[in-house]
């Protein structure tokens, strides 16, 4: 089957499996800035907006993704023009092996959007979904609290 | 594998033909969907565009949408009804992606054992309205146990009377962002005297899925036992109970008759 996905702005018209999650879909076709973990929704490697909304994109059949919005962690920023939560990981050390971190920023991304001035609980609780094997989490709420202070003052 | 077509119904009549087809399964999130073999699934019915997430709330009673997502639940209770034991259960379920994903209506007719939602609309006496087959509204427990309700059926909401509940709701995990391999429901209701008038209890993870202790909480309301007495009234609930991830049998029943003993406390001590 084939649907148009608008992926970080732009329409693109995607042939795809009927049992295809969106994560297999956006990796197929180029974005593979959407890292596939667990592909069981609990490690948050494969997080996107949908919408608007964080979700896991290997949690999400492509089929039902058709003819919405989805921004990926390049829709955020690039290398060339980081975003202040990028840049805040970056600086504070939160990035070993990198991995974990496009859906980090993703879940960071959703958090500030909505608190703008989260407390460290509240950064726990949005990174729930997000597992890093490298770090210990402790660099990464640093970078975030950075990232919040700094865009709170842009 | 055979071919599996996808359906994007636009209101909820035409959903209601589509589900009665052989091998429909509808869809809201697909979080369940995705982890089944779909050996006999034809074909899916996207529920998008049926407009069934809404909330409606009165003084009477709750109806929630069946695509409402954890998330949104979460929000339009925590606005209109900040005390209400389903917005307490669902704020620690999953994790916040997949409270963004994971709707009403897939989480009850999937109904698995870590089901943060079952506890509560068994507490709550709720209903589910039906469209398909077998259309009208059903006690939620009548829908768990019946599965011809459920055979080519789209529900399309939940409903439960409002009522002054104090609530208690217990999950039995490893992490915080565990699937619970027991859960503990309790709703007490009191009288202007602050007396205990009605009280349901509900376990979750049990060998029937859910158990609702009735038997106590007859005692309870009858016998109404000081909190030192509580001891006395637990029940054994070995039976009850088959080992679970996080741990035997005998560990979980004991877990339950413990947590369960505190949450009374709580309740009755609040009462």
């Amino acid at each position: 089957m084939e649907g148009t996905f608008r992926i970080n702005g732009r329409h693109e018209l995607l042939e795809f499996s009927e049992r295809a999650t969106l994560l297999q879909v956006l990796r197929d076709n180029g974005h593979q800035e959407v890292k596939e973990g667990c592909a069981e929704g609990q490690c948050g490697s494969c997080l996107v907006l949908l919408d608007g909304r964080l979700v896991n994109s290997c949690q999400v059949f492509a089929a039902a993704a058709v003819n919405r919005e989805i921004t990926t962690v390049q829709g955020l920023g690039t290398i060339h023009a980081p975003h202040a939560i990028q840049e805040a990981l970056v600086e504070v050390g939160a990035v070993q092996c990198g991995f974990c971190t496009p859906g980090m920023v993703m879940a960071a991304y959703y958090l500030l959007r909505h608190h703008p001035d989260p407390s460290e609980k509240e950064i726990r609780r949005a990174l729930d979904g997000n597992l890093c094997r490298c770090t210990g989490y402790t660099k990464i709420i640093e970078g975030i609290r950075l990232a919040a202070r700094r865009m709170r003052q842009a | 594998m055979s071919i599996l077509n996808w359906y994007y119904p636009q209101t909820p009549e035409e959903a209601a033909l589509l589900v009665q087809r052989d091998g429909m399964i509808p869809c809201g999130g697909g979080t369940m969907l995705l982890r089944s073999a779909m050996t006999r699934t034809r074909g899916f019915i996207d529920l998008r565009h049926l407009h069934l997430g809404y909330f409606n709330a009165s003084s009477q009673s709750t109806t929630l949408g069946a695509t409402l997502t954890y998330s949104e639940t979460v929000e339009k209770m925590a606005s209109v009804l900040p005390d209400s034991i389903i917005g307490k259960a669902l704020h620690h379920a999953a994790s916040t992606p997949l409270r963004n994903v994971i709707t009403l209506g897939g989480s009850l007719a999937a109904a698995p054992p870590w089901s943060d939602l079952l506890g509560p609309l068994v507490a709550l006496e709720a209903e589910v309205e039906l469209i398909g087959q077998n259309p009208g509204n059903f006690s939620v427990t009548d829908y768990l146990g019946r599965s011809e309700l459920r055979e080519k059926s789209l529900m399309v909401n939940i409903r439960f009377a409002n009522a002054q509940w104090e609530s208690y709701y217990y999950r039995g995990v490893r992490t915080s962002f565990d699937l619970p391999s027991l859960t503990i429901t309790i709703l007490a209701e009191k009288t202007i005297h602050g007396q205990l008038k009605n009280i349901r209890i509900v376990l979750v993870g049990t060998r029937e899925k859910y158990q609702r202790l009735q038997h106590l909480e007859q005692q309870l309301v009858e016998e109404r036992p000081h909190l030192h007495q509580l001891p006395e009234f637990i029940p054994d609930l070995l039976s009850g109970f088959a080992g679970r991830r996080l741990g035997s049998a005998e560990f979980m029943a004991r877990l339950a008759g413990i947590e369960l003993q505190r949450g009374l406390e709580k309740i009755l001590r609040e009462v």
